[in-house]
């Protein structure tokens, strides 16, 4: 499992001065300071920026702002959609990786890990010669009426490519724990493939899967790289929440800048706090 | 109902794990597939389910083939050595998955499901324990959901592969007296595999012996002990002391081997002449004789003792006596006794373990 249940994380503690484990203060002292240092001072920063300015100006630069609002509900719903797809697909992917034998299949598998391995750059480049109007399959998506690069089906594209490793790998060793007893007994009771499917097998698989959607939303919500170049950056249309922010540094206005990603922090923060509360819940249900 | 399994094979690879084997269970009975770890008892059972399809021969259940029968549609109960309980499913949901699972016009009403279950968990004793998670059990009682699951779809036999394999050896007592006495009550054919020959013993109406692939032999629990068929069935059942030699009358040189069972020697103070055969002996010299030794521990903590000898060559030999005798012949470490055996069982050295 990839978290350790909050129970058992007190016990730990409780129990330190019984452990075999020398190092506890140092350990726990250097971790605290690397996240300090590494997270929480730069984020802190950000928040003191933002603080700094009156709540009215506040409201005019990261709320009020019609350009702003729009870039907020390109990056929240591409990301969406982004990482729906690739929970649907990154789990029949992860499957196949982990339940069949094909010739191939390791090459497959490191094929996944691309995207985390590529500079985004590259990615948002190849994205734009593949779906521009001149590209293999923008010209032929366009005959059809459907314009992906420059607008907002380049974004969601660009994002599923980004965050298709994360399910996938998320996913794989939960795939692997499966125990095949659990399905030889439903079988064995009379349940077919896709019931044994439905009630044996996904349950346990949600919490993983839940898991992988967060950290493929949240990559989705945070990139930059791959969607400048696919975007277009269009105003009201096809600009990100990311995009926004650069705009305004280019334009010297921090406190702006400071004020979009103070809104994008607490929405971020938000939305883990959802999701990791849903994942305690299906977490409970089907714990060991 | 009877279930026939005719000329079985399976390969896995290289590997054969079923040779051309034939087990005939009789309707009603309680039958053990007792054998080493490899010897085939569980692909036998699998087999038997239609978890695995054999690459030769044919299953019957009351002399039907249900060889092509799918397992979802042979209606078998199956309990697993590890459980495999749904573990994000209460004890009431695992029990009735079986039921809820059926298609719309065969599936029990919410009500009779209920019903069902709750008359499931009071034939194992865990009535009011219907909304616990398995996690949530000990050992024992998953395994206990574990049949009562199996037998809610009434199947038409039931299978149970090491059911009491990952317990400690309190509960395994206990739940193996209750299985005996669940089977006289409910009188399904069962067939349960062990590696224990204790719990083959106590439990079956008939054992069946496996090694490598092969059934050694098959027969009641006094038979397969008292008169085991082969070196293999003597040795695994029960702990014996072997001793080489060559067939008494025998002019080829054909290795035998005698074995005596522990219990199966009565000690002696050693002899006037004290010309104590080598444990390489004939069976001959053996039965006249005995084995003189020194003796080097005695285990006397139990209902026998337990008394280890040592022989001329170095070897031990086991020797259990009962406590009255103990208390007579007073025998104590370091004092050299003969033991002479009552019983010898002779086969011939064909087979290594």
């Amino acid at each position: 499992m990839i978290r350790i249940g909050l129970r058992e994380r007190c016990v730990r503690v409780i129990n330190r001065q019984h452990s075999v484990l020398p190092g506890f203060g140092i350990s726990l002292g250097l971790t605290l300071m690397y996240l300090g240092l590494v997270v929480l001072i730069p984020l802190s920063a950000l928040v003191v920026k933002a603080l700094g300015m009156t709540f009215e100006d506040f409201w005019q630069k990261a709320i009020a702002d019609p350009r702003v609002m729009a870039s907020y509900r390109v990056s929240l719903s591409a990301a969406l959609v982004a990482g729906l797809v690739n929970s649907v697909f990154g789990f029949i992917l992860a499957w196949v990786l982990v339940r069949y034998q094909f010739p191939g299949k390791r090459l497959l598998d490191a094929i996944v890990d691309l995207p985390f391995a590529l500079p985004t750059a590259v990615s948002g480049i190849a994205l734009v010669g593949l779906y521009a109007s001149s590209g293999w399959l923008g010209g032929w998506l366009e005959g059809l009426g459907l314009k992906v690069a420059f607008a907002w089906p380049g974004i969601v594209i660009a994002l599923t490519m980004i965050g298709l490793p994360f399910v996938v790998r998320t996913m794989q060793p939960a795939i692997e724990q499966l125990e095949s007893e659990s399905e030889e007994a439903a079988a064995i009771l009379g349940a077919t493939r896709g019931q044994t499917f439905r009630r044996v097998i996904l349950p346990i698989l949600v919490p993983p899967l839940l898991t992988g959607f967060a950290l493929a939303f949240a990559r989705g919500l945070g990139e930059f790289g791959s969607v400048y170049f696919i975007a277009g950056n269009l105003p009201m249309k096809t600009e990100i929440a990311p995009l926004m922010i650069l705009i305004k540094l280019e334009q010297y206005d921090y406190h702006g800048a400071a004020a979009i990603g103070l809104v994008m922090l607490v929405a971020s923060f938000a939305l883990l706090l959802l999701i990791n509360l849903l994942q305690a819940w299906t977490r409970h249900r089907s714990s060991t | 109902m009877s279930i026939e399994a005719l000329n079985i094979t399976k390969r896995f690879g290289q590997f054969v794990a079923l040779d051309d084997v034939s087990l005939h269970v009789r309707s009603g009975e309680l039958l053990a597939l007792l054998g080493p770890s490899g010897s085939g008892k569980t692909t036998l059972l699998r087999v038997i389910a239609g978890l695995e399809l054999p690459d030769e021969g044919d299953v019957r259940f009351d002399g039907e083939s249900v060889r092509d029968r799918h397992v979802r549609k042979r209606g078998v109960g199956f309990v697993f050595q590890h459980y495999a309980l749904f573990r994000h499913m209460t004890v009431l949901e695992n029990v009735a998955f079986g039921l809820r699972v059926k298609p719309r016009h065969e599936r029990p009403r919410r009500a009779e499901i209920h019903d069902r279950v709750g008359e499931l968990l009071r034939l194992v004793h865990l009535d009011g324990l219907a909304g616990r998670y398995p996690h949530e059990l000990s050992g024992g009682q998953r395994q206990r959901v574990a049949l009562a699951r199996a037998l809610a779809v009434r199947p038409r036999v039931l299978l149970l592969d090491e059911p009491f394999g990952a317990l400690d050896a309190k509960v395994r007592a206990e739940l193996r007296d209750w299985l005996r006495r669940l089977h006289e009550e409910i009188q399904l054919t069962s067939v349960f595999v062990t590696h224990d020959q204790d719990e083959a013993l106590e439990v079956a109406d008939r054992v069946v012996v496996m090694n490598r692939g092969k059934i050694e032999q098959i027969g009641t629990p006094e038979e397969v002990f008292h008169s085991p068929a082969s070196a293999f069935v003597m040795d695994f059942l029960g702990q014996s002391n072997r001793f080489h030699g060559r067939v008494p009358g025998n002019s080829a040189r054909q290795e035998s081997i005698s074995y005596v069972r522990p219990h199966e020697f009565e000690l002696l103070k050693p002899s006037q002449s004290t010309r104590s055969i080598d444990a390489t002996g004939s069976g001959d010299q053996l039965e006249s004789m005995g084995v003189t030794g020194e003796i080097r521990k005695i285990y006397s903590a139990s209902a026998l003792v337990r008394i280890e000898l040592s022989a001329a060559d170095g070897r031990l030999v086991h020797v259990q006596i009962s406590q009255e005798e103990f208390q007579r012949l007073a025998p104590s470490v370091g004092q050299t006794w003969t033991a002479r055996p009552r019983r010898i069982r002779v086969f011939a050295a064909d087979y290594q373990i």
